[in-house]
């Protein structure tokens, strides 16, 4: 008779979960992690927000490494907490009603980089004054791009380029290490923008 | 029953006792964790405008050649051999070299050619394979541009997290308190402007520690300082190095120093760090930034090495 795998001996079933386990490990191709049912609907919209960023992404760059997702201290993602990604500086984000926050890299075939950043910061007030807060968003930003068209701070430290901007409740950064790609975050922090409203 | 010393065997081994600390001053040198009294701290503090450009490049050659003068400066010594023997490394060691490869906001990982530079450097001592590149995960390195490598060929690369463990009684990874046998302190120039004013040779040992360890190093300054205590990396460490090729002066803010600093005593190092970031900015109209608390707790009560700067003795190399 054909056993399933909840019919297997302890020992097996074991084996079988740590092999499963090690699959997905090992699994080369960067994917997203599907969403988990025992996660609360803000960090389910977080994940959706990133799938959807993933899935559109700006030509020639793909995906460097799976996404990673931190939360706060008394509620972990799967990575952590936010202070495993930024150490203390975490502490800048958590006055700010930080829950979660998606930490994307993209790269394309010279290894020039984007790193998206997704903070929840739990509402539109929150990200506003997280986004005026200098801590967060240091005070000498540059004058706009006339190509961005959202209320953005933009950082032009050559090679980096970064801008930050809110959107309902989240606030985002992004981050390129050569600015000869900027044009592509103009599109993503457009594309960004447009995939936020539509969840 | 111990035998009762005469006054002439006491004056005898007195004698002896201070005729060994004299010794042992001397061949110290001055730096390193082990101070006495007045010695200084030896810390370098070296410039090579044409080891990077202003699109954070490096050039190896240029990169290699400030390392090794900075080395020889530092030891006091003629060639690549003689001066990793005076720092007390030996063909038989596997040295862990901590990086930080923090991306957050800005890249300051550490360059590859300052990495490659410090390797082969090393390589002229001890086998390649027996050098381990470690983070606090792999994950980490990996984003910070080094390929993981595990294998028996070439400089090991990998995190923490695949590091075999932690001590339980150090509470540290196993890399440094059971895998390697001396330690690389291969910290970032990074001003964070907090209490903790820069993120450097200290804070860089929070990816040795248990993860749920990590997060004492945000709040305790004590606690940041007593890491370094541990007898894995206290006893292990032969060489600090702060990558400033780029860096920081105030918070996010990139800057092409094109220098780094090198020191065997950590306080001293990162005090001379500090230094640096405090003089650019001068030039920039911004207040200096005071020594952390956890400089001074290293210094008094740890033991660490010297905090204050009449104590260390800092060499201007520019190349």
């Amino acid at each position: 008779m054909k056993k399933n795998l909840y019919q297997c001996p302890d020992i097996h079933r074991q084996v079988i979960v740590i092999l499963l386990i090690y699959m997905m490990w090992n699994s080369s191709a960067p994917c997203l992690p599907s969403v988990s049912s025992s996660v609360g609907n803000d960090e389910n919209q977080l994940y959706l927000i990133t799938k959807k960023i993933s899935e559109n992404l700006p030509e020639g760059f793909k995906l460097r490494v799976q996404p990673r997702f931190y939360g706060t201290p008394d509620a972990k993602l799967e990575n952590g907490t936010i202070f495993d990604y930024i150490d203390g500086a975490g502490e800048n984000y958590i006055r700010h009603g930080f829950t979660s926050v998606a930490h994307i890299v993209l790269e394309n075939s010279a290894g020039d980089r984007i790193t998206v950043d997704v903070y929840d910061l739990s509402s539109n007030r929150n990200a506003q004054d997280a986004f005026e807060d200098e801590n967060i968003c240091a005070p000498r930003s540059s004058p706009l791009d006339p190509g961005i068209p959202l209320q953005a701070k933009v950082y032009s430290y050559t090679p980096d380029y970064m801008l930050y901007f809110v959107e309902n409740r989240f606030l985002i950064h992004i981050n390129l290490d050569n600015d000869a790609f900027k044009d592509k975050a103009e599109v993503l922090s457009a594309q960004i923008v447009k995939i936020i409203n539509e969840e | 029953m111990p035998k009762k010393q005469t006054r002439r065997e006491f004056i005898k081994t007195s004698a002896k006792t201070a005729a060994g600390i004299g010794i042992a001053s001397r061949f110290l040198g001055r730096g390193g964790i082990l101070l006495a009294g007045d010695v200084k701290s030896r810390v370098i503090v070296a410039r090579n405008p044409k080891a990077i450009n202003d699109r954070n490049q490096c050039d190896a050659a240029e990169t290699a050649s400030l390392f090794d003068k900075a080395l020889f400066s530092l030891t006091e010594k003629n060639t690549t051999a003689d001066a990793w023997a005076a720092l007390g490394l030996n063909a038989k060691d596997i040295v862990a070299v901590k990086v930080n490869c923090n991306s957050w906001t800005l890249d300051l990982s550490p360059h590859k050619a300052l990495v490659n530079a410090l390797c082969s450097s090393m390589s002229v001592v001890i086998p390649m394979n027996n050098i381990i590149i470690y983070e606090r995960t792999t994950g980490d390195l990996e984003e910070g541009g080094f390929k993981q490598n595990t294998l028996n060929a070439g400089v090991r690369y990998f995190g923490a997290d695949e590091g075999g463990g932690f001590d339980p009684k150090q509470r540290l990874t196993r890399i440094i308190t059971d895998t390697c046998t001396k330690i690389v302190n291969l910290a970032s120039l990074k001003c964070v402007e907090s209490d903790m004013v820069g993120s450097i040779f200290f804070k860089n040992h929070i990816g040795s520690l248990l993860q749920e360890d990590m997060p004492k190093c945000h709040s305790d300054q004590d606690f940041i300082a007593e890491v370094s205590s541990r007898p894995a990396i206290k006893n292990k460490t032969i060489l600090n190095l702060c990558d400033g090729l780029r860096g920081t002066y105030e918070r996010g803010v990139p800057w092409y120093w094109g220098g780094i600093v090198m020191s065997k005593d950590p306080v001293a190092g990162e005090t001379a760090a500090i230094g640096v970031m405090n003089e650019k900015r001068k030039t920039e109209g911004k207040n200096p930034l005071d020594l952390p608390e956890s400089l001074r707790i290293a210094d008094k009560k740890y033991k660490l090495g010297n905090s204050d700067p009449k104590r260390i003795d800092v060499v201007q190399l520019n190349l």
